[in-house]
């Protein structure tokens, strides 16, 4: 075959193959609607949040899309102007995706229509999605996280339930008790006393704060930080009672719902799990696969003695708190966002109308999926479900730790991003070495982060004003 | 000689045919070269709230004078100390292959395969009957492959081989992540077997959690988190590159080096009472000396850019920025702090690193292999 | 003698092990049902070959009950259709791209051979972001043509058919010309035809290295109709946790078609590789 007739066929076939590409395309959804597309995750219960807001807006047709998250292509995809309509952001990050501009400022749409931060919100949770003032979203869920038990842990080694509220060093004195990594003990199966500890829930517990009022770092002189980076090295190299973080990371990317760590707690690899009540969701299947398991083999679920094959039993109480200190909880939230570039924005308004509402809370509460934002309705739709997973008690214990909350303070020199990022490549260096310093990591952040500064201020003149201003010239000639 | 006249039609002639592809690359390889390269002295941010402004070479004074730049600059050369040894196993493999594989008896060795494949087959089934599924598996496995291999010669054994060439991706990340893990990770569990087997106690390396490397026992600086000696981050991640690379192109490329070398030159060898040492140290290494350098330089470049899936997927650049490379720092600093300017800066001080090692290996290379 | 034989032998089963280790314990977490997925096992105690029609949409997840919200064949598709585009043009522009630095004579041709190599050296990431934005003003993204034209066209596709032309020998070139052939003919039906173990190697390097890429489609596509395979298998990690055992169900559906294709076509691209680098 000569080469032309040869390059004749192979173009031949690939129209045949464009034409099927044209022909196996998506549907369009129905024209007469307005379509919404929703960033977020593949929640189960997605589906049914989706379909009652479409019952509620019949001239607005919402569609989700999952796997195409991501703070960096969410940036990238908005700032360009081909991003989705809605997406989900945590509400650390509110404040990049502030600065990248993507965000829509929803203030005076929120005070008219019901979803105020003021007003329709939980009021420890103003921070988590406004910013100097302006509104930036409303949460899909919201709220603090809780110590939760695994009573069949606790059961095996013959330790009572925690009650109440512990201090730092009574949770010491019982992640010991019931872990044998810890306390290594002939024949019983290796166990963690808990996860989900570190620096972070100490550091917050002490109300703990990266910037000071007006905006400087206050990483290298802080008590906080330090007691907590101390702590933390103790409970790892010291009592052991805890794995390091990225050790906890390769075991979290053995599969499950709810990443490896709550499915490793729910098989008693671990006794306490920091985290919050969303966890359920992971929970509930583990505790119905366990169930299924055991009725299979023709075991009555009840009747099981040995506390490794029983199906999951949890309690939670609060996370431990300081003697000298009341009680502190960082509040988190998954917050929906609206693309500002969008030129369906006025419509993606509806959205956050309706996640303040009766509807999605009470759908939310049967999915357990945390607290929703609206505390007007966090009873709605509460079920107690199978008695052993202890929904109820969860749930209350979750709406006490949010009336402890706080939001960090954010500053306008740094994102808390890299502050966070920058901390976390120190933990990593002190769980490697524990002959390091604390004194020495706090000063290495410190120099990194300060430089992050002047960087920052050296290309935005209007910024540099600012900090000289308010901070004062030999502050800013001091920046690395 | 070409006159002027047939000079300039042979311009436009070849003008025309490489249109397409100049057109091609001036919009979307060099154009975008330069732009970067304009907007690494700017500042270049994907941020509304910063203007776009002219600050000359200040990303670069700020990036030479950051301590980590350096730290990273370390990190992606140490990379490249998995490539002697991904390169010598090629070139070992090759050699292997190379072998005379065949039976004096074809048929024997026909029979031998149908027979392994058959007992494999018989004693699989016969262990996943009685429970055993993962031996049993293993078991046919086994069988196949020694049946295929002996079979098939080289050929079967090549493709083999070049496997975890295919099965690169998010599968294989998942799977060495599985493996690498402390406590309850295969090859960790492998050792303790051993150790509890022989009596001795050899320590189970940190693997993705440990910022110990084999050249830990120098004295680095503070901040280049030096665990010490032993096997961590760096060494785990090499050695899922060596074990992904060493059947693959580099090794296809020595068995093309191998079959090029004249018989003679083995002949002679022979006569002179050579072993298989000093065949192999004076006529097939020398004989392999362009592909060598070859593969050395494009191993070089790759290496030097690479590092980036696997520092986003397994270890998100940790254990403290141990596994952080040059091409993972500029992601980080283009696309999570949005500073496009300074990434762009970092990309082309990379560059002219890259640029700068192939030119020593070209020199180096056209003087000893003689040309 | 035979002793040595079936000791080399030996020796090469065991590395061959090695290698396919790996792959065969992807095989078996496959069917793995989910409560078994961490387990170091090679085969599950209860195989559950469902995941494969879970990933193809033929069956529902056993957890939830629901069909897979994800368009797999849809994927596959994409992949193959951008693959097959990028590897046709790729190999028209470079072969003629090939011909004009190897047989014709023009002045700065060797100055501008030298840039397109010193362009390999560039790490990817610093063209990927303009090229991302020419894409953004000419509204191709997520779009099949944003990922099918920037990846047209290859420096190292030009450097080694260039090699592979550098060989032909000319008096081929010759004969054509006394018969009349113009440079275009001579292309066609001369060139081309030698260069076919070359072409043949670029084409299936081409198509293997496209279907595997995995940056730029990360930030071309949104939708889900757009996906190709790489990306795909993103998302099946999700916040809420991973489906190991579906990934790796799609990434065998993934790497077994490319397998077979390397087999079928392995002796052509073993004889180009060797022809196009040792000379290089």
């Amino acid at each position: 075959m000569s080469t032309a007739k040869f390059l004749s066929l192979v173009f031949g076939v690939l129209i045949a193959f464009s034409v099927l590409a044209y022909v196996w395309r998506p549907v369009a959804g129905p024209a007469d609607k307005v379509p919404l597309v929703w960033v977020s995750d593949n929640n189960p219960a997605r589906a049914a949040q989706i379909k009652a807001f479409n019952e509620e807006n019949p001239p607005l047709n919402l569609t989700l899309d999952y796997g195409n998250s991501g703070l960096q292509k969410i940036i990238l995809q908005c700032a360009s102007g081909v991003g989705p309509d809605i997406f989900d952001y945590s509400s650390e990050d509110i404040e990049t995706y502030v600065a990248a501009g993507v965000l829509m400022d929803v203030t005076d749409a929120a005070n008219k229509n019901g979803f105020s931060a003021k007003t329709d919100l939980w009021p420890s949770g103003l921070n988590t999605i406004t910013l100097n003032g302006r509104q930036y979203g409303y949460p899909c869920n919201i709220g603090a996280n809780i110590l939760i038990y695994n009573k069949n842990v606790f059961d095996y080694f013959g330790v009572p339930y925690p009650e109440g509220i512990l201090t730092w060093d009574q949770f010491l004195e019982l992640a010991q008790k019931v872990s044998t990594i810890a306390n290594p003990q002939p024949g019983k199966r290796p166990v963690f006393g808990a996860t989900g500890v570190g620096w972070r829930p100490i550091f917050e517990s002490r109300h703990g704060e990266y910037f000071g009022e007006k905006g400087d770092l206050q990483i290298l002189n802080s008590q906080d930080l330090k007691i907590a980076f101390e702590m933390h090295k103790d409970y790892l190299f010291k009592y052991r009672i805890i794995a390091s973080s990225v050790e906890t990371k390769t075991m979290g990317s053995q599969g499950g719902w709810g990443g490896g760590n709550l499915n490793q707690f729910a098989s008693g690899r671990f006794a306490m799990v920091l985290t919050g009540h969303w966890s359920l969701i992971a929970f509930n299947q583990a505790y119905k696969q366990s169930v299924d398991n055991l009725r299979a083999r023709g075991i009555n679920p009840d009747e099981v003695t040995d506390p490794f094959e029983r199906p999951l039993r949890i309690g939670a109480v609060l996370i431990p708190k300081f003697p000298d200190l009341p009680p502190n909880y960082r509040l988190n939230a998954r917050v929906a966002g609206i693309n500002s570039k969008s030129p369906r924005r006025e419509e993606a308004l509806a959205f956050l109308q309706y996640l303040a509402g009766p509807t999605y809370s009470r759908l939310l509460n049967e999915g357990t999926d945390w607290l929703p934002g609206n505390p007007k309705y966090s009873e709605l739709g509460v079920e107690p479900g199978p008695e052993s997973l202890n929904r109820v008690a969860l749930q209350n214990t979750t709406k006490e730790a949010v009336s402890y909350g706080y939001s960090m303070r954010v500053s306008p020199y740094l994102l808390t991003s890299d502050v966070s990022r920058v901390i976390a490549a120190q933990v990593s260096r002190l769980e490697s070495n524990p002959d390091i310093s604390v004194e020495s990591l706090l000063q290495s952040a410190d120099t990194e982060l300060k430089k992050l500064i002047r960087r920052n201020l050296d290309r935005n003149l209007e910024l540099k004003k600012q900090y000289i201003q308010t901070l004062g010239e030999a502050a800013y000639q001091q920046l690395p | 000689m070409t006159s002027p006249a047939t000079l300039r039609r042979n311009t436009y002639i070849a003008l025309l045919f490489l249109l397409p592809n100049l057109l091609g690359f001036l919009v979307f390889t060099f154009g975008p070269i330069i732009i970067s390269l304009a907007g690494s002295f700017t500042t270049w941010s994907l941020r509304p709230s910063v203007a776009l402004r002219f600050i000359g070479i200040q990303n670069y004074t700020d990036l030479f004078s950051d301590p980590n730049f350096y730290f990273y600059l370390y990190n992606t050369l140490y990379m490249l100390l998995g490539l002697p040894i991904g390169i010598a196993g090629s070139l070992g493999l090759a050699v292997f292959l190379s072998q005379k594989l065949d039976l004096k008896n074809p048929l024997a060795g026909k029979r031998i395969a149908l027979v392994a494949a058959i007992f494999s087959a018989v004693v699989s089934g016969f262990l996943f009957f009685i429970g055993m599924g993962s031996t049993a598996f293993l078991f046919f496995a086994l069988g196949m492959i020694t049946a295929a291999g002996i079979y098939f010669g080289s050929i079967g054994y090549r493709t083999f081989f070049y496997l975890p060439n295919f099965t690169a991706g998010a599968g294989t990340i998942l799977l060495w992540m599985q493996l690498y893990n402390p406590n309850f990770g295969l090859i960790n569990q492998t050792i303790d077997a051993f150790n509890q087997l022989t009596g001795l106690s050899i320590t189970q390396p940190g693997w993705l959690t440990s910022t110990k490397s084999l050249l830990g026992f120098l004295p680095f600086p503070d901040f280049f988190n030096n665990g010490g000696f032993g096997l961590g981050a760096r060494e785990a991640i090499m050695i899922m590159g060596i074990w992904a690379s060493i059947g693959g192109n580099n090794m296809i490329l020595y068995l093309a080096g191998i079959s090029n070398i004249p018989p003679e030159l083995y002949e002679a060898s022979d006569i002179d009472g050579a072993n298989a040492w000093q065949r192999f140290r004076y006529i097939t290494f020398p004989q392999l000396a362009p592909t060598t350098f070859f593969i050395v330089v494009m191993g070089i470049i790759g290496g030097l850019q690479g590092g980036f899936e696997q520092a986003r997927l397994m270890t998100e650049g940790g254990p403290a920025g141990v596994t952080t490379t040059l091409s993972y720092y500029i992601y980080v600093q283009g696309f999570e702090r949005l500073d496009l300017g300074y990434g762009a800066a970092v990309a082309w001080v990379l560059f002219i690193i890259i640029m700068g090692v192939t030119l020593i290996n070209w020199h180096y290379g056209k003087n000893s292999s003689g040309e | 003698m035979e002793l040595r034989t079936l000791l080399k032998h030996i020796g090469l089963i065991c590395i061959a092990i090695a290698m396919t280790l790996p792959f065969l314990w992807m095989l078996g977490s496959s069917i793995k049902p989910h409560s078994e997925i961490e387990e170091l096992s090679l085969v599950p105690r209860n195989p559950q070959p469902e995941n494969y029609g879970i990933v193809l949409r033929q069956s529902p997840d056993p957890y939830t009950g629901k069909y897979l919200d994800l368009n797999f064949p849809k994927w596959y598709f994409n992949s193959v259709f951008i693959a097959t585009w990028v590897t046709v043009l790729q190999v028209l522009t470079s072969s003629m791209a090939a011909y004009a630095f190897a047989r014709l004579q023009w002045p700065g041709r060797d100055k501008v051979f030298l840039l397109y190599l010193g362009t390999m050296m560039i790490p990817g990431i610093v063209t990927m972001l303009p090229n991302y934005q020419i894409m953004v003003q000419l509204g191709l993204v997520n779009t099949y043509q944003g990922l099918i034209i920037p990846t047209a066209f290859s420096a190292f596709g030009t450097f080694m058919l260039r090699q592979f032309m550098l060989g032909i020998p000319r008096s081929f070139d010759e004969a054509a010309e006394i018969d009349g052939a113009n440079h275009l003919q001579t292309f066609l039906e001369v060139i081309l035809p030698m260069a076919k173990p070359g072409i043949i190697a670029l084409s299936i390097l081409t198509f293997l290295g496209n279907f595997q890429s995995f940056f730029w489609p990360l930030v071309m596509v949104k939708d889900d109709a757009m996906r190709t395979l790489p990306i795909g298998l993103l998302s099946f990690q999700g916040q809420y946790g991973q489906q190991t055992e579906l990934i790796m169900a799609a990434t065998v559906m993934n790497v077994v078609p490319l397998i077979f294709l390397f087999i079928a076509m392995q002796k052509q691209l073993i004889s180009g590789i060797q022809l196009g680098g040792v000379k290089g």
